[in-house]
């Protein structure tokens, strides 16, 4: 009974590895620098990776289809493109057509990928360029401003000294996460993602299935989108350039699995997070810029090699 | 289960240590008098104050120079610098203003990635109470009222004297190949801008064939090179938005079997390396930008605040962009 107790704890504790980080991580920075754990740092750090934050939820949902998209910077910036260029049609207009445009990105890779059966390197990667290129197109390659500040209201506003993008961030953290494990869809996702064939055997739509998780990535880097433009009232082609690899990074660091079948949003919530204290761990220790990128390479590449060897020592048991 | 929970013990000592070893190496990479450990305690030891050091990106090589002539200059006043790296992602750059603001620092030195969108952000400073120089890269206008000066370069004054050059080069009528650092970067637009004035103001002939970015990479600024040199068979002139890219230029023209000389290639910054091949013959010219006397002059204008907590007068102070071609390269060393 007591080793079932044990067992019971130990799998647990396996299942948190990257919270257990993060609670680490807080007690070594706390004693590092009182600065640390302050209300305003703490929420600096939300506000910091909401843009990525909310565009892992989808990734997550791509990645464990088995698949990924890497237009996801380009299709950021492409709406908050969007919504500088609609303004003068009103907000509402501009909201819309930027949510428009983003998610049609998504639905043309979730098509290209499912039905014309282009890989999704290729599929997200061409996207990637394509999207960029419309940019770059629109904006003649300069930055281009809003006439507006009504967008600022929402990008530096605040609910009980809580910035509205980052309850935004959580709010849509808890309803994907939970479309994603409670909702027949979120568990045709898994299925795919485990084993498309046995899934479509059984009767899932494949095409349905990862168009909806390209579908809702677009959406949401239409969302990060309408924040960016909320905080700088600016669109630019050098926008969200590693937003696509951060965003990975974040879901793998969170422990969903890049061969797809596992993973879920509150693992994706606590490696964007992890991601986003070890940022501003590097500058509370005023680490040198040189070496921030050697420490996160080394700790992402520390992180996955655990979570594989348990991947591993699973399948045997 | 003892081997995976010594795995679990080696992921956690492995994470510490690490922080810390490489904490204990930033002060000697980057100059700094102070530790990781007494990050806490800097208020006490730095006595004029500390200051958040922010460029867009810390990758690009006048960076590197810039960046440690600009620390040990004030670490030697007794200010403490701590580095904040955008990765050139403006949205970056405004959240570590935020940053900044929380870590109470005693002024925020920035160069913005984007002049338009740092404006919130400065303002958000501004509100906040710490007190913001810009270098290297204007703002806009609209951001002056939040911050206490500008020090550094014009580009659009330094775009004037490379487009000087390139006219006197090709003496006024040509083919123009641009070797670009980051499209969009505010710089860039305005070398770009400084270029076409000067070409239209003097009834330049100097067709512009074509523009490419590099990200400020020398290998990127070689294949570019290549490339032009295939598609314009006529090209006379190029002009390389930093004499790092220069030289990246000048190995394309030595591969394509071009003599020194051939094209003309004009750059900025003023290298070691731009200053041979001027000499050799291979750059007609190029525009000083010396990354250590620009950061010192930078850090002197913080250091006067720091010490008189003025605004800045002038509000503008602009380092000298002296042209430097083969008549005078002589009076110029190699700094960096």
């Amino acid at each position: 009974m007591e080793r079932v107790e044990r067992k019971k704890v130990f799998d647990f504790l396996n299942n948190q590895k990257i919270f257990l980080i993060l609670i680490a991580l807080f007690v070594f920075l706390s004693l590092a620098n009182r600065l640390f754990l302050t209300y305003e740092n703490i929420m600096n750090i939300l506000f910091q990776v909401t843009l990525t934050g909310i565009i892992a939820i989808g990734m997550t949902y791509t990645i464990i289809s088995g698949d990924f998209d890497l237009s996801v910077g380009s299709n950021m910036a492409l709406a908050a493109t969007t919504v500088v260029l609609l303004e003068r049609f009103g907000p509402v207009v501009a909201i819309l057509g930027a949510l428009a445009v983003s998610t049609l990105a998504g639905f043309v890779n979730g098509i290209f990928i499912t039905i014309l059966k282009i890989n999704a390197f290729v599929t997200t990667l061409a996207m990637m360029i394509f999207l960029k290129g419309w940019v770059l197109f629109f904006t003649k390659s300069e930055t281009i401003q809003g006439q507006s500040d009504v967008y600022f209201k929402f990008g530096y506003g605040t609910l009980f000294k809580v910035p509205y993008s980052v309850i935004l961030f959580i709010v849509l953290y808890v309803i994907f996460g939970l479309v994603l494990s409670k909702t027949i869809i979120g568990r045709n996702i898994y299925a795919i993602g485990n084993n498309s064939k046995a899934a479509h055997f059984f009767g899932i739509s494949i095409v349905k299935t990862k168009t909806f998780a390209f579908v809702l990535l677009g959406f949401l880097c239409g969302v990060s989108g309408l924040i960016l433009v909320s905080r700088l009232n600016t669109a630019s082609a050098t926008y969200g350039s590693d937003t696509g690899l951060d965003a990975i990074t974040a879901v793998i660091l969170g422990g969903t699995s890049l061969s797809g079948g596992e993973g879920n949003a509150f693992k994706t919530f606590q490696g964007i997070l992890l991601l986003g204290v070890l940022s501003n761990a590097m500058i509370v220790l005023n680490i040198t810029p040189y070496l921030q990128q050697v420490i996160k390479g080394l700790i992402l590449i520390l992180v996955v090699s655990l979570d594989s060897y348990y991947v591993k020592a699973n399948k045997f048991k | 289960m003892k081997k995976i929970k010594s795995l679990i013990l080696l992921v956690a000592v492995s994470l510490v240590v690490l922080i810390l070893l490489t904490g204990c190496g930033a002060a000697a990479v980057m100059g700094s008098s102070t530790t990781a450990a007494a990050a806490d305690t800097t208020k006490a030891t730095a006595a004029l104050g500390t200051v958040a050091f922010m460029w867009g990106g810390f990758d690009a090589p006048f960076v590197a120079p810039h960046a440690k002539s600009f620390t040990e200059t004030l670490t030697a006043a007794g200010a403490k610098v701590v580095n904040f790296d955008a990765k050139w992602d403006a949205a970056v750059q405004s959240t570590l203003v935020d940053d900044a603001i929380a870590m109470k620092v005693d002024l925020i030195a920035i160069c913005p990635v984007d002049p338009k969108a740092i404006i919130p952000a400065l303002k958000k400073a501004f509100d906040a109470g710490v007190p913001v120089m810009v270098f290297n890269t204007r703002t806009e206008p609209e951001g002056d009222p939040y911050i206490i000066g500008y020090s550094g370069v014009g580009a659009y004054e330094q775009g004037l004297v490379a487009a000087e050059l390139v006219f006197e080069s090709v003496k006024g009528e040509g083919k123009l190949a641009i070797v670009e650092g980051v499209a969009g970067f505010s710089a860039c637009v305005d070398y770009q801008k400084a270029v076409d004035d000067y070409f239209a103001k003097n009834s330049a002939k100097i067709e512009q064939l074509g523009k490419q970015p590099t990200g400020w990479a020398v290998a990127e600024a070689t294949k570019v090179t290549e490339d032009f040199l295939t598609r314009f068979s006529n090209l006379t002139a190029i002009f390389a938005q930093d004499d790092y890219l220069a030289g990246g230029a000048k190995v394309a023209m030595e591969e394509a079997g071009k003599k020194p000389g051939d094209i003309k290639l004009v750059g900025i910054g003023g290298t070691g390396d731009a200053l041979q091949m001027i000499k050799d013959g291979w750059m007609y010219g190029t525009v000083l930008q010396s990354p250590i006397t620009e950061a010192k002059f930078e850090a002197e204008r913080v250091i006067e605040f720091l010490k008189t907590k003025k605004n800045l007068d002038p509000f503008y102070k602009y380092i000298d962009n002296p042209k430097i071609t083969k008549e005078n390269v002589g009076d110029f060393k190699s700094e960096f």
